[in-house]
């Protein structure tokens, strides 16, 4: 250690001879003056300024506006409806029917006269609810009583329940409803012929229908022999007279076709 | 009688005169003692004498902060020769970045670079001959950890058990530090030792 200062010596002796500098006679009081100015910010400490209400006021309403969106707009949903995938809503006045089971087809009810034959035609027709409502009023307001109309519909609703959908079954039975309703009287053998036909095509063109549309709608066919008298007239005796007259002869005509065949 | 007794105590004493007490008397007096020793270590450390006197100022400031942190283990001169080296260095560093950036402003050919003059002040030209100017700038020129070891043990004669406390370094690396810094120096004034 002692080489090292010899060494240095004259190094060492200039460094501690150096001049020693002192402090301006003014420090003391610059001193005080910046001691001061440091209390004062020191007394506005960081925590105050964050706690400030100029400061607390924007930073609540940002909370408070972040928790809105948070809770309102959940940007992440599954349960947003895409359009696209809606299901269409369901007609109340439609009934779907899935099966051929399902189908109210209401056999022909036998009817003692032939004015009851047209309403087993309705009868056997199937309807959807509203079809029924539409048409119901329709026949009571022609000529069907209240209590018509109520036999008309339990008949309707009881047999409905009924299993009974193949249509050839159908068509037999009805067919034989027709043989034992119809009445030999020759005042309506002629009409009764032609309705006979006709039901029976009709029969077997709704038959197919029913095969290929799960969903039957009324026939427009349905006659009835109280709406066959459009104009709704009442005949006079003389007018009647002249029907029958009619009426006969188209009988005997077919009679005399019947015979020669 | 107050005020004398106070001027008998240690630093540590006063120190603590003034945490436990809030006694600004005992904060003056350690002012007094300080102010002279800090300014000459930071103005060898800086070259500058404004700096030196803001960065003593803010010593002295930070001690009437922070008056709470000083233990009572050490001593009050460590702990306060500790506070000016940090901010010291800071300063140096701060003024050289200046430096650097005034001297390379690019393009800028009317901009004037501030090299710091200090031979105009009244108050450090009458202390200063040519010898001292010269060995001042010498030991700017010598690396910081060194110059400050240096100035610490040759010009402010602290032991290097002190220095060791001050730099937060041990013994031996501030003895070799200050080998070194010797070394350094010597040799930037070896124009004037071969004469």
């Amino acid at each position: 250690m002692n080489e090292e200062e010899k060494t240095y010596k004259k190094l060492l002796d200039d460094l501690k001879n150096l001049p020693k500098v002192e402090a301006p006679k003014t420090f003391e009081t610059e001193l005080l003056r910046k001691i001061n100015s440091s209390e004062l910010k020191k007394k506005e400490s960081f925590w105050d300024r964050l706690v400030s209400p100029g400061k607390l006021a924007p930073a609540a309403v940002a909370i408070a506006s972040a928790a809105i969106i948070f809770f309102v707009v959940d940007i992440n949903s599954e349960e947003m409806e895409d359009p696209l995938n809606i299901a269409p809503k369901l007609r109340e006045d439609l009934v779907v029917i899935e099966s051929i089971e399902e189908i109210p087809i209401a056999p022909l009810k036998r009817s003692a006269g032939v004015n009851e034959e047209p309403k087993g035609q309705n009868e056997r027709s199937v309807e959807t609810k509203e079809i029924e409502n539409q048409v119901q009023p329709k026949v009571g307001s022609e000529e069907l009583s209240n209590t018509k109309l109520e036999d008309f519909e339990k008949s309707f609703s009881d047999e409905s329940v009924s299993d009974i959908t193949d249509n050839d079954n159908l068509k037999t039975r009805e067919t034989r409803n027709l043989g034992r309703s119809t009445s030999p009287s020759a005042s309506t053998l002629a009409s009764e012929i032609t309705m006979v036909d006709s039901f029976e095509r009709e029969t077997k063109r709704e038959g197919d229908e029913i095969k290929d549309l799960p969903v039957i709608q009324n026939s427009s066919d349905n006659v009835i022999k109280e709406n066959i008298n459009f104009m709704q007239r009442n005949l006079s005796t003389e007018e009647k007279k002249e029907v029958q007259q009619l009426k006969m002869k188209v009988q005997t005509e077919k009679s005399a076709k019947t015979e020669r065949k | 009688m107050k005020d004398r007794n106070l001027s008998e105590f240690t630093d540590e004493e006063l120190i603590l005169e003034f945490q436990g007490n809030g006694n600004e008397k005992a904060f003056e007096i350690l002012v007094q003692r300080f102010k002279n020793p800090l300014t000459n270590y930071v103005y060898r450390f800086l070259g500058d004498y404004d700096s030196c006197v803001d960065v003593v100022q803010d010593t002295f400031v930070k001690v009437y902060r922070y008056k709470d942190n000083y233990s009572s283990l050490a001593k009050f001169s460590t702990w306060i020769y500790t506070i000016a080296g940090n901010l010291a260095r800071t300063e140096y560093q701060r003024k050289r970045r200046r430096n650097i950036f005034s001297i390379s402003g690019f393009g800028e050919e009317d901009k004037s670079f501030d090299i710091p003059d200090n031979s105009n002040r009244p108050d450090i030209a009458a202390d200063m001959n040519l010898k001292n100017e010269i060995i001042q700038k010498a030991l700017l020129k010598v690396r910081d950890s060194y110059r400050e070891a240096v100035i610490l043990r040759d010009v402010q004669e602290l032991s290097y058990e002190e220095i060791a406390d001050i730099m937060k370094i041990e013994v031996g690396t501030v003895k070799s530090r200050i080998n070194r810094g010797r070394a350094e120096l010597q040799k930037y004034l070896k124009d004037i030792y071969n004469d």
